[in-house]
Order: structure tokens, then sequence, then C-alpha cells
């Protein structure tokens, strides 16, 4: 009778009882660490039409953020400012620039700069700027040192996991409503601890349940 | 009394007739969730398995071709050049304007977002609306993003230029002023504008020989003949409903589809809310050939054919002076030229106690008249309003300054040698009478211009067709019932060039401004008084949306001329078995095919047979039976195999579906305007409905005697969705009277299956009392069944619609309905063929031991800290578990991507959705969120402004906005000092099906009736 497994088959189980352990292993951390927003997305810096740089801008002629995005203490979008702001100043400063070029021309036809976005949350999910800010969470908290990048990417992960955990403890990264757009602050430094800032009236209570955000 | 499985005599509330007979036990189907073949693609030529083989070699090509490997599509921000001050971005915005809806005057709030005007509501600020809508209001920003308006100039039906029609126009305005207009006719779809008013008045000098009519199909002609001829031409009545504690509809639904509805609603509903038992409130008695809302809300109900109710008037006029009511002298000999009374006991009766009661009530009492009825009966009411000392009090009368004489368009069968005819809106070749003349004179005319919103039967035999723009595209003015002005603001530019009334009729005249701004602010200057800073007065009445409120005047109608129009009333047989009488409807829905095109109304249950994207005549049971037509037992859900019939009458014949329905008169057959449209657009033609216009005269516009109704071999399949979404009629409406209310307080807790103390949980219960807790209560008292906050649902929530086919297999996704219930009395056996309707809204009822939630595999419906049942689309995989395991039946499924679908049949309508609710897409369940969207939006706000806490009122879902009784009432039910939480104290507050323990957060205050005791 002729043999059908070969004798060194016999290692088969034993080396599957080896080998399947670390490859289960491997297989979890390359998803949780690959196929995670905080590789996936956190990083993401397209591009953008004008060479603008928020490192000069916000960081060293310290333009505070809302001077452009006026509208996060009142709306839920902070909005991408009209090109009127940059006209604002750029109808004197720095009027040849060739990297200002596109900036001119749109002001001359009144066509949209065409910004790409950087923060992309999922349509089924709601963000509102108005309330966090109302809350004292700092800008850094999410964009990072905006005021440091010469083109802005995606600093934080922006998946549901990483909001959930300022929402279940929110209290490191709140500040006094006077210091939500300074980059710089340190809570440390600063000694703070809302819980004895007296301008807080209320109870924080960010929503933890679903309808908080997918509406 | 609600238990319809109970076999006991007394009162039984059923839905169809085939649940009354106890057919649907038969129906194999009532088991299931969803009928047999709910979740094939029947509709397209593609099945669920080939569609399912065919994605997956999509999926499988896509990967291959490395779609699937990029990263994510790059987004654009566009800015704005130059941001207008105080502008948000992504915010919405709300503009005050008024707006034409259906006939009547609509003060509105449009939201806008970022240009996109999404949303109508009423205007708070203005008297004639209060914050309220109506069914047509919410739909009619849909009719903005009709894909089939009309987008271009039409030269005899080719693309032409503007260039070209301004041309033209010139021509025949150089070659009417050189006749002086004679040969010319102008038919103009009537509104009650300044603008339209002083240019009109300004044509009819610069043309003196021209003629004018009105080619409005829902002008209330007979009512104004009545008015002229008791001297109060160019006044319109206007009812205040909140003090009169007696109310008769003459055959008018003055509730939902004739004149104010909204603000007649709104006081109607004031004059009966009930704070407590010992409360006072009014009371309706409605006399009409078959089942209008109006009708569905009476106290007391009197089925007569419409060509009665003239004579019922006359005998409540004659028992009035019986009683010792005095009449304005003019009217001597009235009582000598009224036909005879009907011959029916039980108007006889009816007539007696409501002249008492009437005697008892002097000037707080109100007579209202239908469009339907002929001039003799408004001149009667009128007579009625003034004896009884109403005139004044609850019937107002207002001047409108600027009326201008319109002949009707009936008029033109007398008119000959037109040779230029300028049809401006309306839509004349489809809603006039088959003998109106129209047709021979539109087709007689050399030239014919027509503006229009559609290229419709009226456009076809134009040589020009003009765009018309939307009401919200355009400047305007507009005069409500109750002589309140407003100013109409665009809220966005034409979505394709067009015209609006005003502009197109001020290229015939001379030295007019060509835009519709600077016309109105012509009219509005000429109107202020001098010492008036016009620019400031005009942005504050832009802003308020209002400008001056309307004033009574005193009038003193003379009565004359009335006892003849009395005397010269031709006086119809009552219908009998050999000829029946034919009574025509305004559709609930499409009114009179204006909104035909609109596919939220097409998809609207009717309010009375809940058919859907149809119109079926109407006949009572017993006449069916005597004609031999199917009684409506064989439903199979949304089936109904309706019997074709013939009706001749006239010489005109037609064929169409018989839905029978209890409460129509006998012998009389009710036929919905508005159907059978040839031209009007896609949404329209998907509408199998029947053209019943050929069957109206002039003479005879609105009921017409000697009908031969006979049954055809012919059914046809009616949608309806009464049966759907069962819950197998456990006690779920509960009713009393006002005096039964007093003597048993807590009624509704009579249909308790289980005392409370037995309910116990075996797990801890969620019941969340800490923080704002979200609640709504529903007033079925005062709810019409009027489906405003249905469309209102759909307006807010991005609900798609599915058409017919689909609501035939209950897939319609209508995220609250109006379930509606007859009730009849065993031991009364009037009552069984007409009987009393019970309307009841109902959308989740958001429970706190949610049955959806257990039954969920994937955590895709769960509970929010505030009590709200929330549905996460995102991780819904479509088990479709929670609809089966809702007692409710409240949850729909997208068992198709009905969006995308909508989407290609209109192009437009992506530009109504809301951005603040998500849209779904096919595999999701969703159902009612309570407006979460709006819940969280008022909380971000409140956390903004510092409190954390939303005041009461700020938050009002959709429906409860757009109930014109202002029915629906949300709240929060921890706080007791709320609105809601008062309504739930109430001893008549029930909740449905409480014996599942499963605590809804919606509940319902049992329907109070307040029946004269002399009638019980």
């Amino acid at each position: 009778m002729a043999v059908i497994f070969p004798r060194w088959t016999n290692k088969v189980p034993l080396l599957l009882a080896m080998g399947v352990p670390f490859v289960a292993v491997g297989a979890v951390f390359a998803i949780s660490y690959w196929f995670s927003p905080k590789f996936l997305e956190a990083g993401y810096a397209p591009p953008q039409p004008v060479a603008f740089s928020h490192a000069l801008h916000a960081g060293d002629l310290g333009l505070d953020c809302r001077y452009c995005h006026n509208t996060v203490e009142e709306a839920a979008h902070a909005a991408i400012p009209p090109t009127s702001t940059c006209i604002n100043c750029h109808a004197n400063v720095r009027t040849d620039s060739p990297l200002l070029h596109p900036v001119r021309e749109a002001w001359a036809t009144g066509e949209p700069i065409p910004w790409v976005k950087v923060h992309m949350l999922p349509d089924y999910a709601f963000f509102n700027h108005s309330v966090h800010v109302a809350a004292g969470v700092g800008c850094v908290s999410c964009h990072g040192r905006v005021d440091q990048m010469d083109v802005v990417y995606q600093h934080a992960p922006l998946s549901m996991a990483w909001c959930l955990d300022c929402h279940r403890n929110p209290d490191p990264h709140l500040r006094p409503r006077g210091e939500v757009t300074n980059m710089a602050w340190d809570r440390v430094e600063a000694n703070y601890d809302p819980a004895r800032d007296p301008a807080r009236t209320r109870d924080l209570n960010p929503p933890q349940h679903c309808s908080g955000c997918h509406r | 009394m609600t238990q319809s499985s109970s076999s006991s005599k007394g009162k039984r509330v059923w839905r169809s007739l085939a649940e009354l007979a106890g057919a649907d036990r038969h129906d194999p189907t009532r088991g299931r969730e969803f009928p047999e073949g709910a979740d094939t693609l029947t509709v397209d030529p593609v099945s669920r398995r080939q569609f399912l083989t065919l994605m997956g070699a999509s999926a499988a090509l896509a990967g291959t071709a490395g779609t699937g490997c990029l990263r994510k599509p790059t987004q654009l921000i566009l800015p704005f050049h130059r941001r207008p001050e105080d502008y948000l971005p992504g915010e919405p915005r709300h503009y005050a304007t008024t707006l034409m809806v259906g006939d009547q005057v609509l003060g509105a709030v449009v939201t806008s977002m970022d240009g996109r005007p999404t949303k109508i509501d009423g205007n708070p600020a203005h008297p004639m609306s209060e914050g309220s809508s109506s069914v047509w209001a919410q739909a009619e920003v849909l009719d903005l993003y009709d894909p089939d308006r009309s987008q271009q100039v039409l030269h005899r039906g080719a693309g032409s230029s503007w260039a070209a029609l301004e041309e033209a126009i010139a021509e025949t305005r150089q070659a009417l002023g050189a006749q002086r207009g004679a040969n010319a006719a102008f038919v103009i779809a009537a509104r009650p504008s300044p603008t339209q008013q002083r240019l009109v008045r300004a044509l009819q000098q610069a043309y003196p020989q021209a003629r004018f009519y009105d080619g409005d199909a829902l002008t209330p002609w007979a009512e104004r003949e009545a008015w002229a001829a008791a001297g109060l031409a160019g006044r319109t009545p206007s009812y205040q409903l909140r003090t009169a504690k007696t109310i008769v509809s003459l055959d008018a639904d003055f509730l939902a589809t004739e004149g104010p509805t909204v603000a007649l609603a709104r006081q109607f509903a004031d004059g009966r809310r009930l704070r407590s038992s010992s409360d006072e409130m009014n009371r309706l008695y409605v006399i009409e050939p078959a089942f209008s809302v109006t009708g569905m809300t009476a106290d007391h109900r009197l089925a007569l054919p419409s060509s009665q109710v003239g004579a019922f008037a006359g005998l409540l006029l004659r028992k009035l002076a019986e009683a010792g009511l005095s009449l304005p002298a003019d009217t001597s000999g009235v009582l000598n030229a009224l036909p005879e009374a009907p011959r029916d006991a039980q108007a006889e009766r009816l007539a007696t106690v409501l002249a008492e009661e009437l005697m008892s009530h002097r000037g707080a009492s109100a007579i209202i008249a239908g469009h339907r009825q002929p001039a003799w009966v408004h001149g009667l009411a009128l007579i009625l309003n003034t004896a009884l000392g109403n005139l004044g009090h609850t019937l107002r009368v207002t001047r409108d300054e600027a009326s201008v004489e319109w002949q009707p368009l009936s008029a033109l069968a007398t008119a000959s040698g037109i040779e230029t005819l300028i049809v401006v809106g309306g839509n004349p070749a489809y809603t006039a009478p088959s003998d109106s003349g129209y047709a021979a004179a539109a087709r007689g005319a050399q030239r014919v211009f027509r503006l229009g919103y559609h290229v419709d039967e009226t456009s076809e035999g134009a040589t020009w067709h003009v765009p018309q723009c939307h009401g919200l595209e355009a400047w305007g003015d507009l005069r409500a019932a109750d002589g309140t002005l407003s100013l109409a603001q665009p809220l966005i530019a034409p979505l394709f060039e067009s015209w609006s009334d005003i502009e197109f009729l001020a290229r015939f005249l001379d030295g007019e401004a060509a835009e519709g701004h600077g016309l109105v602010q012509a009219t509005w200057r000429a109107w202020s008084e001098a010492p008036l800073d016009f620019d400031a007065a005009w942005q504050r009445w832009l802003h308020d949306g209002i400008v001056r409120t309307g004033q009574p005047t005193p009038e003193r109608p003379v009565f004359g001329p009335i006892v003849r129009l009395v005397e010269g009333a031709e006086r119809l047989p009552a219908p009998g078995s050999g000829a029946m009488e034919v009574v025509f409807q305004r559709d609930p829905s499409v009114a009179d095919g204006r909104y035909a095109n609109n596919g939220w109304l097409q998809e609207l249950p009717d309010p009375v047979t809940k058919v859907t994207w149809d119109n079926a005549a109407q006949v009572s049971p017993s006449t069916a039976k005597r004609l031999g037509l199917n009684m409506n037992t064989a439903t199979v859900l949304g089936h109904e195999r309706a019997t074709v019939v013939q009706v001749r009458v006239g010489g005109q014949s037609l064929e169409i579906p018989v839905f029978v329905t209890p409460g129509v008169a006998a012998d009389v057959i009710l036929l919905p305007l508005g159907y059978g449209r040839r031209m009007q657009g896609r949404v329209a033609q998907m509408s199998p409905g029947v053209d019943v216009n050929p069957l109206r005269s002039v003479s005879h516009a609105w009921f017409r005697a000697g009908a031969q109704v006979e049954k055809t071999r012919r059914t046809h399949n009616l949608a309806t969705t009464q049966n759907h979404h069962s819950m197998e009629g456990r006690g779920l409406v509960r009713e009393a009277t006002l005096a039964g209310w007093r003597e048993q307080p807590d009624f509704v807790q009579e249909h308790e299956l289980m005392p409370a103390y037995k309910l116990n949980s075996l797990w801890e219960e969620p019941n969340p009392r800490n923080g704002q807790q979200w609640g709504m209560v529903i007033d079925l008292t005062t709810c019409l069944g009027c489906n405003a906050c249905t469309v209102a649902c759909q307006a807010e929530n991005n609900i798609p619609i599915v058409g017919k086919e689909r609501v035939m297999m209950g897939r319609e996704l209508q995220w609250i309905r109006l379930d509606r219930y007859f009730s009849i009395d065993w031991d009364r056996e009037e009552t069984w063929e007409q009987p009393e309707v019970l309307s009841q809204p109902i959308a989740c009822m958001h429970c706190e031991n949610a049955p959806c939630e257990q039954v969920c595999p994937v955590a895709a419906t769960v509970h929010g800290p505030e009590g709200t049942n929330d549905m996460v689309y995102n991780r819904c995989i479509g088990t479709r578990y929670c609809a089966n395991n809702c007692p409710f039946k409240v949850r729909r499924y997208n068992f198709f991507n009905y969006v995308k679908e909508n989407d290609a049949l209109n192009p437009l309508v992506e530009m109504q959705r809301n951005p603040n609710v998500t849209v779904r897409f096919r595999g999701v369940m969703e159902k009612c969120t309570y407006c979460i969207q709006r819940v969280q939006r008022a909380k971000e706000q409140a956390k903004v402004e510092a409190t954390g806490v939303v005041a009461d009122g700020v938050i009002k879902p959709a429906c409860g906005q757009a109930c014109p009784t202002q029915s629906i009432v949300f709240g929060d039910i921890n706080d007791p000092t709320t609105e809601v939480s008062r309504l739930k104290r109430q001893s008549r507050d029930y909740v449905m099906l409480s014996y599942l323990n499963i605590h809804p957060r919606t509940s319902y205050l049992g329907r109070i009736r307040n029946p004269n005791p002399a009638l019980a």
C-alpha cells in the first residue's frame, strides 16, 4: 500500500501550533496599526492652491486664528475665509509676490480659491466648532501646532474612538475661554484646573451617545 | 369600545370595510412584517438576485482596477469672494416672505441653507398663520425644485429666444394700443396682490376695450357673486372662530382645502383646546356630501348631497325664524322663496336642535358656506350670520382697497372675435369646464401669449410660452383674507430664466419697470403716507414679513338682491336610484391639479380613503351594494382591487375606479379633481388617475344631478395605506364626549388590559430621570387628520418617495402616518353608513424599554440619555429585526436606494435636502428621530449661551411646527413647568399598548367630542 503522507508531514501540526500564534499576533498588530485612522488619516497634507503658511501668519506674525476663521465661535463650521480677508492685508503687503498670484487672480476674477479640505469627517458625523470653543477646548487639541505648520496637515486621527476619549474625560483638554486660540498655552505652566475656574458655570456634559454626533 | 376584536355590541372602531367584515383574518400576509414580495425588485426589470450578481461582478472589477486603494477623494472648499456681513456658512438662515399656497395667502418664514430654500413654515408674526402651515405650504418647496418646470421660451412649441419674445410683445403692445384693446382678452390667475391689481387696472386704462378674466380655478365665485349682490363687492370675509361657540359648515372644508385654512384651523382648535374637563369647547356641525377633513373633525355631521345643502340652510333659516329670530327687514319674502326642505328625518331633527343652539349663541356662532355651493346658499349664510348677530364679531368684513373687476372665465363662452389672448398663470385648458369657451377662444385667437410654470395643456396651443418663476424666486406682495398686507421677497434667483406674473404683465404696459422689485416698490411708494422714510420702512416690512394688519370695516349688507337670488335658484332634484349626483372635490393632495407634479403630494395618502397616487371615486357602501361594486373586502395590504365604473352625465362619460367609503351621502359619487394630467411632468405621468373635468359644465361646475353610474367589468388596483402597519385593533384610539369625560375623568384607563402595578420588568428599567428628558404629547381632540405633519416631516428629514407600485407593497417611507378609524355604534343603525372618524398621528414612540433596541444585533438602534430612541444609520446592517419587534410599526426600511432613484427622477431635488440630516442608503432602517437634529442644535446653542439648558418651546419638531392646530407638543417631561408636562398631567393622557411595559415617550390626549345632548 502506497504511503499517502510522507514522513515529514508529522511535523506539520507542531509547526502550525508554533507558527499560527505568531501570524495571528502579527495580523492583529498590522490591522490595529496600519488599518487605523492613526496611520491612515493623521498626517494627511494635501498640496494647496496657494502656498499659504500658517507658520508664518499664525506663528511668526501672531495673527489670532479668529482673524480669518471668524465664524468659529458662532457656527458649526470654522469657515475658510473669503478672498477679501487675504486682500485686507495683501492689498498693501507683498503685492508683487509670485506666491500670491492665485490670490490676486481670484480677487480680480471673483472666482473662489479652490482650497483642498484637510479635516474630513464622514457625512453622517456632525461636528460643531462653536460648542467646543464655548467649552474651552483649544484649537491645538484637535488641529495640533498649526502655528508651526508650513503646509497644514491633519494632526489627529479624527476617529470615533479619538473623539470619545475626550468626551469621556474632557478635563485634560480644557483651558480658560481666553486661551482657546493660544497655541503655546501650557496647562501645567498655567496650573489650570477647570473645576476651580469661576468662569465655568455649568457642567460640561459632553455627549457620549450616538445622536450627539449622528443625526 | 375600541376593541375591534370584541364581538359584543356597542361601539366599535375599524379602519377598512375588510377589517369590519373580518375578511382580512384570512389574509395570509397579515401576520407578516412586510407583504409578500416587498423585498423583490419587481418594478424594475432586474430581479434582486440578478442585481446582486451584477453588483458582485462590478465590485470585483472595481477591486482589480485598483480604485479601492485610493486614499480618499479630494474635497474642495470654495469660499466666498466677499462674504456678506453676518453670513455664517453652513448655518440655516430664515427669511420672512409671503406665498400663495393653493388659494390662501400664507405669511411664511423660509429656511435657507447656504442660499437654497429648503423648508417653508408659517410666520409667527403673521396673524393668518401664527407659525403654522398646511399640507400644501409644506410641499410648495418641492415645487420650486420641479425638474419639469418650464425652462425656456417656446414659440409654437419650439425653443426660441427672450429677444424674439420681447419683440413679439412690443408688436402686440402696439397693436393693442392702436385698437384700444379691442379683440384682446387677458386670462389671469388673479391673486390678491396689490401690485398685480395695480397693473391690471393700468392695463384696463391703457386698453379700455380689452376683457379681463380670472383664470384661477380655485376662485370662490359663488361667494363673490353673493357678496356683490349684497353690496359687499370688493369685501372679503374674515371669520374669527376663537370666539365662536357653534360653527356650522355648509359643505365647506374650511379646515383643509378652502380659503384661509391655516388661520381657521388654528382658531377652531383654540376654541376647543381643553386644559381640564371643566373647560368649554366649541361645537362643529358639518353638512356635506362626503367626508372632508372638516367633516372628520365634526361633532355632528349630516351627509347630504351637495344639491340639498342649500335646502338644509333654508330649513335652518325657517327653524330659526320659528324660534323667534328676527330677520333683517329687507329679507322679507325669503322664507317663501326657500326650496323644499330635504325629506330626511335626521336633517329635520338636526336643524331643530341646531336652531335652538344658535339662538342661545347669538353673536358667537359662524355659518360657513363652501365653494361648491351656489351664490344663493352663500347669500343664505350671510343672512344667517347677520340675523344671528355674528357680523362684526365672528364674521368680520375687510375691504380690499385695490380690488379689480374680474369676469369669470365662463364669460369667455359668450365672447367672440378674440384675436389676442394673454394667459397668465393658472391652467385653464385643463381646469375649465368643457363648455367654458376657453378652448374655442384659444383656438380662434391669432396669437396666444402664455406665462406658465409648466409647459402644460394651456401651453400646448400657445403661440408663445413664457416660463414663470416660483413664488420663492419673485418679488411680490399679497393681501391675506383678513386684510393683512405683506411683501414677498425672493429667496433665490430664478433657477431658470423666467418672469413673475407682474413682470410679464408690465411688459404689456409702457413706462413700467421691467424688474419685479421696481414694480412692487412703485406700488408701495404710491400707497405709503407722505412723511415716511420709505427705504427704512421697506426694510422693516421685509424683515417682519408684514406691512400692516387688516382692519375690519363695519358693513351693512343689503338683502333684497339675495332674496331674488334665492327665488331664482335652480332646484336640483335629490338623487335617487335612477339618477345619481356627481360631486367634484378639490383633491386634498393635488388641489385642482396644480400640485400634480409634486411627488410628496402624489404619495400622500388621502385623509379619508388613504389612497395614494390615484384619484378614486367614492360612493357609500349601500350605493355600492346597489351598483354591485367590489366592497374593498379583498384587501391584501396595499392592493385594493377597485371596480371601475362608467359615469355618464350631461352627454359626457368617463370611467373611474371606485373606493367604497362610508360617510358618502346615498346616491352620490364623489370625483376628485386634479388627476389624469396629459402634460405636467414625469411625476404627474406616474399617476394613473382620471381627469374628471370633462363631466363639469359652467352651470354645474361643482355638482351635477342626473348621473348614470354603471359597473364595468374592469378593475383597477389602488395603492392604499389604510391597512399597512396594522396594530391589530388593540385599544389604540380612545374617545369620550365632554360630558362623559366630566363624569368619568379616567375614561382612557378603562382600555388598559393590565393594571400598572402588575407591570414588572425582568431587568432593571432604564428610565433615566436626570437632566432634560424629551417627550411628546398629541392631542387627538384637535388633530384634524390633515397630513400636514407627514409632509413637514418629509421636507425636514430628506424622506424620498417610492412610487405607486411600492406603496402597494407596503414600502412607503413616511415617518409619521395618520391612522384613520371609522367608529360606529352597533346599537344605532344610522351610524353604520355614517360613522364617526378618528385620526391618530403615529410616529416612533421613543419607548423607554424599546423592543427594537433589544433585538438589534449590531446596536444600530440605541437609547440616548435624554430618552430618545436613536437610529445609527452607519451601523445598520439591515436585518429588519427591529421593525419586526416594533409594536407600533413605525420603522421604515430602505429596500432599495430610493434617494438615488429620486435624484435620477428629479436632478434638482438634491437642492431641497436638509444638510443636517443624513441621507440614507439602501439597506438601512429609518424612523422618526424626534427631529434629533433640531434637539441637538438647540442644545448646542444653549451650551454656547452658557446655560446648557434648553428653554421650553425652543425645540419644535417639524411635525409640531407645521401642525395647523398645534396638536403636537414636544418638550422636557422632567420639568413639571413645561407645556408638555402640563398636558401629560391631564386625566385623558394615555400611551398606546401600555401593557407591554415599554413606556412610550409619546402619549395621546384622548379624543373629546362635544355632541349636543339633545341629539345624543
